[in-house]
């Protein structure tokens, strides 16, 4: 069964059906939010806002796009919208100091994968959120340059100079060794 | 793949293995939570719907009670002429029995209407109590 099927069975009168979006799209939800509000909590009430506004508004969903897709853009712009931050900056602003040069101890000291994770998670802090969300939609669950342009409301070309702008400044500011 | 491409790909699979390690999870009880507040959402909205004005159509009220009033008068005419003949459709008799029949199907829906107002307002104060 494909989620448009499951879409369907909701629009029918299913509620619990619903359940199976929360469930497989509620990790990445948290996250993109997480990524513009900067805070777990306001993440979490926002991606809940999201899901309420999803159900009752389920029978606008057009099955051309993925419901992954729908969905993010929902979760986007109610995150936008609570922490009132500017996501896109201009050509030149990245809004960061140049990279702190703090080598690991030991260039061949095996890294724990949790400390790795730690200095992506504060790399991805450092940058500027639409950078940050770009590369989260890209790379986490492979969306396309065209979903993420669904998403997010950028053009096309504007999402790969972004991209790959983003992916720039991710590996200059990733601490030595780590990538 | 030539030598760029491969070398791109590396690049993308290095991003991909470091970005999904920043992947994070949702509260244990978040879906549970959400799911609560949609099915409360669902119960509350439902009952909305079936609070609402009951199942009074004035329309089909009329059509039917006007509509049975012409057939009862249609019978009578019918009858009447068949019986003694189109002179006796005149007779301030027979109008006087048509006027009759006419004044009491307009009074049975008046009293229709009337009754139906007073059931949706007798509803309206059980729905503001409860």
């Amino acid at each position: 069964m494909n989620d448009n099927d499951r879409v369907l069975q909701v629009l029918s009168g299913n509620t619990s059906a619903f359940a199976y979006f929360v469930e497989t799209y509620q990790d990445m939800a948290v996250t993109i939010a997480f990524r513009i509000c900067g805070n777990r909590q306001d993440a979490e009430d926002v991606v809940q806002e999201s899901y309420l506004k999803a159900f009752r508004n389920l029978h606008s969903f057009r099955s051309e796009s993925k419901f992954s897709t729908w969905f993010y853009r929902i979760v986007y712009n109610a995150a936008v919208t609570h922490s009132c931050s500017k996501m896109w900056l201009r050509e030149g602003q990245t809004g960061l100091s140049a990279a702190a040069d703090t080598p690991l101890p030991s260039p061949d000291a095996e890294l724990e994968r949790r400390e790795q994770a730690q200095m992506v998670e504060r790399t991805l802090q450092e940058l500027p959120k639409g950078d940050a969300l770009l590369l989260t939609l890209y790379y986490m669950e492979d969306h396309s340059v065209k979903e993420i342009a669904q998403i997010t409301g950028l053009n096309l070309s504007n999402v790969k100079v972004r991209l790959f702008r983003a992916r720039k400044l991710f590996k200059e500011h990733l601490p030595a060794g780590v990538y | 793949m030539d030598i760029e491409d491969k070398n791109k790909f590396t690049e993308d699979e290095k991003m991909r293995r470091l970005l999904r390690t920043s992947k994070l999870r949702a509260s244990e009880n978040f879906s549970w939570r959400v799911m609560q507040q949609i099915e409360t959402e669902k119960a509350l909205t439902a009952r909305r719907r079936t609070s609402k004005r009951p199942g009074y159509n004035v329309f089909t009220d009329t059509r039917s009670i006007f509509g049975s009033m012409y057939a009862v008068l249609l019978a009578m005419v019918a009858l009447a002429y068949f019986e003694q003949g189109k002179e006796v459709l005149l007779t301030p008799d027979f109008l006087g029995k048509v006027l009759l029949v006419g004044v009491g199907f307009i009074a049975f829906w008046l009293l229709t209407r009337a009754e139906g107002r007073l059931r949706r307002k007798k509803n309206r104060r059980g729905l503001l109590h409860q």
